[in-house]
């Protein structure tokens, strides 16, 4: 009787200590892997603001992609694909992988002075100083 | 028979520890990420007021030019529970390259944390002043 008693709690604590041990290893693994691309969507999203701070213009792309015209001049591309979303700014090319944001269609809309980016549930919404500042002096 | 019930409580006493070990480690992971998660919504909110600072602080510029001040830095005039965590400072100059243009340097500041943009400003008819170029800052 003692034996078995000690056979099923070895059993028990078998068992349990596997999954806690799988767990925790996932645990360990998805958290910095989490940290990363939080790192990664900042970058990316602080990017997107600066340019769309200083744009004179920003233009929408079908079909989910946006144009956004900085005050000298250049025009910073952004573009969503299924893999991928890419900045193009003359030869310099940053790309971030698709799932830097959350998963769900990802696009771009633009409304008057701002530019919202949509990632599934979450939105994101930037805009423009001057269109501001000048919309401003015009009220 | 006190011999094998020693050894038996330090099986389970092992095996309490390593689980513990185990549970303590999943935990800390986990804290450490909401931590990281709570420290950047805080920052997005501090930023999010930041940005609103720089633009009252753009506006002011501009109606300050157009209102032909001669003051170059000033502070804004913050409603006092917003003055209380935050400040703004505005200082204008004329650009080296071109002396009709101005550039108006906003720093905000919330709580500990900065952010400062500049904004140019060309004059158009009507003695107005228009913003031909924003670059945000840290």
């Amino acid at each position: 009787m003692e034996i078995l008693t000690a056979l099923i709690l070895f059993g028990a604590v078998g068992l349990i200590s596997a999954r806690l041990f799988r767990a925790t290893m996932r645990v360990t693994w998805d958290a910095p892997e989490a940290q990363n691309a939080i790192h990664r969507s900042e970058t990316m999203l602080r990017l997107l603001r600066a340019d769309c701070w200083g744009s004179s213009q920003t233009v929408p792309v079908e079909p989910s992609g946006v144009d956004i015209r900085l005050p000298d001049g250049p025009v910073a591309q952004w573009r969503i694909d299924d893999a991928s979303i890419t900045r193009t700014l003359g030869a310099d090319v940053i790309t971030w992988p698709r799932d830097v944001m959350n998963k769900g269609p990802c696009t771009f809309s633009v409304a008057g002075p701002t530019l919202t980016l949509r990632a599934g549930d979450a939105r994101v919404t930037m805009s423009s100083e001057l269109a501001i500042v000048d919309r401003g002096r015009a009220r | 028979m006190s011999g094998r019930r020693a050894r038996r409580s330090g099986f389970a006493l092992t095996t309490a520890i390593v689980l513990l070990g185990l549970v303590g480690i999943a935990t800390a992971a986990v804290t450490a990420l909401l931590v990281a998660d709570a420290r950047r919504t805080t920052t997005a909110a501090e930023e999010a007021q930041l940005r609103q600072l720089l633009t009252a602080g753009a506006l002011d510029a501009q109606a300050r030019l157009e209102a032909g001040s001669s003051e170059s830095t000033w502070s804004i005039s913050l409603p006092p529970d917003v003055a209380e965590v935050a400040s703004v400072q505005v200082s204008i100059s004329s650009t080296p390259d071109d002396a009709s243009l101005r550039d108006a340097q906003v720093r905000a500041t919330f709580n500990a944390r900065h952010l400062s943009q500049t904004v140019r400003f060309r004059p158009v008819a009507g003695g107005r002043w228009s913003a031909v170029e924003a670059q945000l800052g840290r």
